[in-house]
């Protein structure tokens, strides 16, 4: 399976995975607070799940970075054997493993406190569409009980956030449509252009859902002075 | 958390005020109340003969490091 990435946009969703990776450590230390003060395992939940969710896209933001640099200076796709390539991969193994580990927590955090159970679900993320099925799965637990969140409250803050998961439940809709088979991509110039569109739409959601993450960590922040 | 937020509301409160404004009983006051000036996030002042008690910088801050981490949890819909 290939993801179709455009080359101009090459680096830029570098950038993104980066800057979405600092905000969702700014939401970690908010959720680190939270949870000095209650000591609840909801709330240490909740700040493990951002804390290795940030850690996963500045990996990803990283390698990826550094396959694009080598593209950049050699012109060219790295050769098979190239290690950097090897790092590239392996940056995406460990963003799929420790990103899904962050929303099966961040899942279980808004599980109602009586019917707390383990989450069990086959680690089935070996290729790329599976490792985004699996994640909209999760998500939409978590970004319905947001918006219900939301519906309830009707606070901008809520709505932010609902916002947020919105954008990332997107980031990963769209990516699935990213990935297509060599000969469709080939036999369809149709497919090979929206692939690429999407896969650009794709990013644009995620960063689109951390700055909305943004905005109510600074309305929270300008309020309190 | 009661506590602390009744007493910024009035600058200074007494005891009592805080008794029926947080809805404590008064061994429960006297607790939470000596914890409080254990962490110097209040003072007790004497004036005109009755017990008073205030916020302190450090109360000021705690109180509003509280409210940030409280409005962000509840954006979250995650109970505090």
């Amino acid at each position: 399976m290939q993801v179709l990435i455009p080359v101009r946009f090459y680096g830029f969703d570098s950038i993104m995975y980066i800057a979405s990776a600092i905000i969702g450590f700014f939401v970690s230390y908010y959720a680190y607070r939270l949870f000095d003060i209650s000591s609840k395992k909801s709330h240490f939940y909740f700040f493990v799940s951002f804390t290795i969710l940030s850690m996963a896209l500045m990996v990803i933001g990283i390698t990826s970075g550094l396959a694009y640099l080598n593209y950049f200076i050699y012109h060219s796709t790295p050769p098979l054997l190239d290690a950097l390539a090897y790092v590239d991969d392996f940056g995406y193994w460990i963003y799929y493993i420790a990103s899904f580990a962050a929303y099966c927590l961040l899942a279980y955090t808004y599980l109602p406190e009586r019917v707390k159970f383990p989450i069990l679900i086959p680690f089935w993320y070996s290729a790329f569409p599976y490792f985004n099925v699996l994640s909209l799965f999760l998500l939409s637990y978590i970004t319905f009980r947001c918006l219900i969140n939301y519906v309830t409250k009707r606070t901008l803050n809520s709505l932010l956030v609902a916002l947020a998961f919105t954008g990332i439940i997107l980031y990963h809709f769209f990516l699935l449509f990213t990935s297509i088979s060599t000969i469709v991509y080939l036999t369809s110039n149709f497919s090979f252009i929206l692939g690429k569109f999407l896969y650009i739409l794709a990013h644009l959601s995620l960063m689109t859902g951390f700055l909305s993450l943004l905005a109510m960590l600074v309305r929270v922040n300008r309020s309190e002075r | 958390m009661d506590i602390l937020r009744l007493i910024n509301r009035k600058g200074k409160a007494k005891p009592t005020h805080i008794l029926y404004g947080a809805n404590l009983s008064h061994i429960r006051l006297k607790k939470y109340l000596e914890i409080l000036l254990v962490n110097g996030f209040i003072e007790q002042t004497s004036e005109g003969g009755h017990t008073y008690y205030r916020m302190t910088e450090r109360g000021l801050e705690f109180l509003s490091e509280f409210r940030k981490v409280e409005k962000v949890s509840e954006a979250f819909g995650i109970p505090i």
